[in-house]
């Protein structure tokens, strides 16, 4: 691919959740009223050795997270009270009701079984064709911003996208993978 | 081996048990079960080596002028954050002279039969924390593995490193074991010991009694005992 400025275009927000949720099917969250931003934290390790000084003779990769920061203007209020429903433990039947404390995000379950309050978040890039898939994300509150009063309301959202899975050891086939090859995100949007 | 870091990878750790513990998942005839993963930099393998001195008068009072080694063990400890908790209800009731016995009291020895031990997870879920008699030996003078042997077979992987450890006869000490319960997921604290378990060696002559009991000269032999090795169970 060659040098060019990067455009992605009308970056449409989609959802999709647990499959007895509202927004079981990909459903539109809306548009942004600024740029969005994805924020990769990549976490890594120092591996220190005396012999070395100061500075780390290898560093390790320890996984990593995203946060994704999104200002809604022109969106689907009940798919956000669903995302916001999910974000506070999920399961509860109205908006505002919270799960009990320590319910697990994920549910020990797989993604979009009843239990995993996990949102696909995609973000579509019509121009560039370069869009985002986040398997498993989740409002962090804060920022969690709704203006209330005469204008438009433009709230301000932030998403945390962590490397949810039902086994830590990875195993397949009774080899220990660990996150060999774990997709935090693709380039795939769901259907 | 040519000198690294050391880096084993994701540590799981899977426990075996004698053969009256029937198999607790569907990995086939084997008991090997799946204890679980633990917490950043709590798995600690702490090797206990005794000695004892030799003192020659000719070496003064506080050099010895021999040193015998005095055999060894391990003290092993682990948080667990991912786990089983129907196996820690094993080794647990394992440590303490095993369930079993209180399911064949009338049993001479440990003989195994098809169905005798335990049941499935509701037989040991009802006698988790009924204890066998005081005095209970774990080995039960039966070789590891064995129906009635309750020693764990503890296996530590090693999926990056490839260099795993096997602990053949280990039994939880009692402290620090820490069960915490609440809200939030629950480490669960562990501390191991193992000892080199030795089968006793059976001397010419003598014979292996059908009931499971030993008779003739026998003799507890320490040399090429096991304390730890690198063969993972199957």
């Amino acid at each position: 691919m060659a040098r060019d400025f990067s455009i992605p275009g009308e970056s449409l927000v989609f959802v999709k959740g647990r499959s007895d949720s509202s927004i079981a099917a990909l459903t539109q969250l809306g548009l942004s009223d600024g740029p969005i931003h994805v924020r990769p934290q990549f976490n890594h390790k120092d591996i220190n050795v005396d012999a070395w000084g100061d500075a780390p003779a290898d560093v390790q990769w320890m996984l990593g997270t995203l946060t994704i920061d999104l200002t809604l203007i022109h969106f689907d209020y009940a798919a956000l009270e669903t995302c916001s429903a999910l974000a506070m433990g999920g399961g509860q039947p109205a908006f505002g009701q919270m799960a009990r404390a320590g319910t697990r995000m994920g549910g020990g379950v797989a993604r979009f079984a009843p239990g995993n309050n996990y949102v696909s978040l995609n973000i579509a890039s019509p121009i560039a064709n370069k869009p985002w898939r986040f398997f498993y994300a989740y409002m962090t509150g804060p920022p969690l911003d709704f203006p209330l009063g005469t204008e438009k309301s433009i709230v301000t959202t932030s998403w945390r996208v962590v490397p949810y899975t039902t086994d830590p050891a990875g195993l397949v086939g009774g080899v220990i993978l660990g996150a060999t090859n774990y997709t935090l995100f693709d380039r795939v949007l769901d259907t | 081996m040519a000198r690294d870091f050391r880096i084993d990878g994701e540590v799981l750790i899977k426990a075996k048990f004698g053969s009256h513990i029937p198999p607790q998942a569907t990995l086939g005839p084997s008991n090997l079960s799946d204890l679980g993963l633990a917490e950043k930099n709590t798995v600690k393998i702490r090797p206990l080596f005794y000695h004892r001195e030799v003192q020659v008068d000719d070496f003064g009072p506080h050099v010895p002028a021999e040193v015998l080694a005095m055999i060894a063990a391990l003290d092993i400890s682990m948080t667990l954050v991912h786990y089983d908790p129907d196996i820690v209800d094993i080794i647990e009731a394992e440590s303490l002279g095993g369930m079993w016995q209180l399911l064949q009291p009338a049993v001479s020895g440990h003989a195994s039969a098809a169905g005798v031990g335990y049941g499935v997870n509701a037989d040991i879920a009802g006698l988790a924390g009924t204890l066998a008699p005081a005095g209970t030996p774990l080995g039960g003078g039966v070789p590891l593995l064995a129906s009635g042997n309750h020693y764990i077979s503890l296996n530590l992987y090693s999926p990056v490193l490839q260099f795993p450890l096997h602990v053949p006869s280990v039994y939880l000490t009692g402290q620090p074991i820490e069960i915490p319960m609440g809200v939030e997921y629950n480490p669960l604290v562990m501390r191991f010991r193992a000892i080199p378990y030795r089968f006793p060696l059976a001397l010419s002559g003598n014979q292996f009694v059908a009931s499971g009991q030993l008779t003739g000269s026998l003799e507890v032999s320490s040399s090429g005992a096991v304390l730890w090795d690198h063969n993972l169970d199957v």
